[in-house]
């Protein structure tokens, strides 16, 4: 694989994640989608760590892969708290704020 | 290079005091935390003021081999997110004993921890301690908001911001990613050097970057989160958010951009003010049919923000100085508006809109006319400190020959005192009857010395120029 691969793949994530972001309306989808976003940024860290020999970017991933985790540990708790109230997971339900 | 551990003792400090409040936490009774921990939490945050105070170098040191870089900005706007979370905490004390929480505890080392994260961001010189401390002030946000009980608006406010912030934090990294690919190195130095002209790599990366601090900061195309979290978030945790975030944002936005994409500081600085402009706009429109005050305060955010985006466009000196003389007139009127209006809040959400607020002056007329001080320096009335604030900003823009920017930004505020005003009406003029609570005296005192310090500053403007000419002075002495 050479660093071009790396580069199309992340890009591929991205798209992927910014087009499931934009169009799911489940709630866990979502999460699915925002993961894909973090980690195609670490798929791109990776190719250029290795394309410019150094390990920065590979660090870099860690720090990242931490961040992703605490993150879904936060909005799957804020999830399980929305679900006590409205019975649903779907974005269309939490609709109280608007306007 | 080499470790330098003590330049970073204020931050150790709140982080420790952090996980301590964990512990601690574990072995109180829950009557006797809100006092407690409020107690700690003032204790820590004031200490921290005067370590922050003596340990700020003049000429910029570094620590962690570059990782993190000191200046008199990083400790002037640490000062500032400090004060914003010591009144945080105030107005926090009053709010818990109005509204039932199990997690008493939790609320306030939550607190410290995105005060660590804050105070981290301002000092990062490098792309991952920037990230990393990005995400550890927005993750307690999220915490901090959903925390009360039978608060289904808090919770939906902290999923939405959770959705919003976490893409503005994939694009933010993703844009690290690539700017890391073009320089094989994450320091703010070296990155810098690697990017001289306008390739189209370059231009990705720092449209990405761009369109993530947008998003964190809430201007323009992504704005959408931030009416809906200012006003479904506790108000104390919107004070926070208004104000500490607010200000970490914008200082990470100034020491990333400066050192990384210095030679492309006209086509960056075209786009902030284009940005902004939009923006000033959009807040202050919107803002005009709000009954809800903290929905108001939320579009008068936005419209905020775009007057301090506009000042990037000016000379690096004259914006760094205009941005940062403005983030401490904004952070002292949100602190004094947003405390002002958990003031007010009952149970069930009372007290949080217009209406509520008929005939204040009867009631309380210290109260109605600490409004009129707070809400008219938000509009920049002389010789209010919000006032200084935006005509150094037009300063600012008029002598980079800007003037058009200048006088959409005028019109912007002439468009934004009529919201403005509305309160002051309500308060004074309306026959009815306000809702008033139960006063609780520590709240009321936090908020008294914000409208006493929007005054004197108001009438001395010097003494923050000042202090935002000796900040100026040290950072540029650690870019150039």
């Amino acid at each position: 694989m050479t660093t071009f691969d790396f580069f199309v793949l992340s890009g591929l994530l991205f798209a992927v994640g910014l087009f499931g972001v934009i169009v799911r309306r489940n709630v866990i989808s979502l999460f699915f989608s925002l993961e894909l976003l973090l980690n195609s940024a670490n798929v791109l860290l990776v190719g250029f760590s290795k394309l410019q020999g150094n390990l920065f970017g590979e660090v870099f991933v860690f720090f990242v892969l931490a961040v992703a985790a605490a993150e879904a540990a936060v909005g799957l708790a804020v999830v399980v708290a929305l679900y006590r109230y409205r019975k649903s997971v779907n974005t269309e339900d939490f609709s109280i704020l608007r306007w | 290079m080499e470790l330098n551990v003590k330049l970073l003792f204020p931050e150790f400090f709140v982080l420790t005091a952090a996980v301590v409040g964990i512990l601690i936490d574990l072995l109180l009774p829950k009557r006797m935390k809100n006092g407690f921990f409020a107690t700690f939490s003032v204790f820590v945050l004031f200490i921290c003021v005067f370590l922050v105070l003596f340990s700020s170098p003049f000429v910029p040191e570094e620590a962690f081999n570059g990782f993190v870089k000191k200046d008199l900005l990083t400790g002037l706007s640490q000062v500032l997110i400090l004060f914003s979370s010591l009144i945080a905490v105030f107005v926090s004390y009053g709010f818990l004993k109005k509204f039932d929480t199990d997690y008493v505890g939790e609320f306030y080392y939550t607190l410290l921890f995105a005060v660590f994260g804050a105070m981290l961001m301002v000092s990062a010189n490098e792309l991952a301690t920037l990230f990393v401390s990005l995400e550890v002030m927005s993750i307690s946000v999220y915490i901090l908001s959903a925390l009360f009980r039978k608060d289904y608006r808090g919770k939906e406010a902290a999923l939405k911001y959770f959705i919003m912030g976490s893409v503005g934090a994939a694009v933010i990294v993703y844009g690290f990613a690539l700017l890391y690919g073009l320089s094989g190195s994450t320091l703010y130095g070296e990155v810098g050097r690697a990017i001289s002209t306008l390739s189209f790599p370059v231009l990705l990366s720092l449209a990405l970057v761009i369109s993530g601090f947008l998003f964190k900061l809430g201007a323009v195309p992504f704005h959408g989160w931030t009416p809906d979290v200012y006003h479904g978030a506790p108000t104390p945790v919107t004070l926070f958010m208004g104000a500490v975030v607010k200000i970490a944002a914008f200082v990470a936005l100034l020491k990333l951009f400066y050192p990384v994409f210095l030679p492309l500081v006209s086509e960056w600085g075209e786009v902030f003010a284009v940005i902004g402009v939009v923006s000033a706009f959009a807040g202050a429109l919107m803002a005009l049919r709000q009954e809800n005050v903290k929905r108001m305060l939320a579009y008068s955010a936005i419209s905020h923000t775009g007057v301090v985006l506009t000042a990037l466009v000016s000379v690096p000196a004259v914006a760094v100085f205009s941005v940062l003389f403005y983030l401490f007139a904004y952070a002292f009127m949100t602190v004094a508006a947003f405390g002002f209006v958990s003031l007010l809040t009952e149970n069930g959400f009372k007290g949080e809109n217009l209406s509520d607020w008929r005939n204040l002056y009867g009631k309380s007329p210290f109260l109605a006319l600490s409004l009129v001080v707070i809400f008219m320096s938000l509009a920049g009335i002389p010789p209010l400190f919000g006032f200084w604030a935006k005509f150094y900003i037009l300063v600012a823009l008029v002598k980079v020959g800007k003037v058009g920017i200048a006088v959409a930004i005028l019109v912007a505020s002439v468009i934004s005192l009529y919201f403005y005003l509305r309160p002051v009406v309500y308060a004074f003029m309306r026959k009815g009857e306000a809702v008033l609570p139960p006063v609780e005296p520590f709240e009321l005192g936090a908020v008294a010395v914000t409208v006493l310090f929007l005054i004197i500053f108001g009438l001395f403007p010097e003494l923050i120029s000042q202090a935002s000419i000796f900040a100026l002075s040290s950072f540029l002495r650690g870019i150039i």
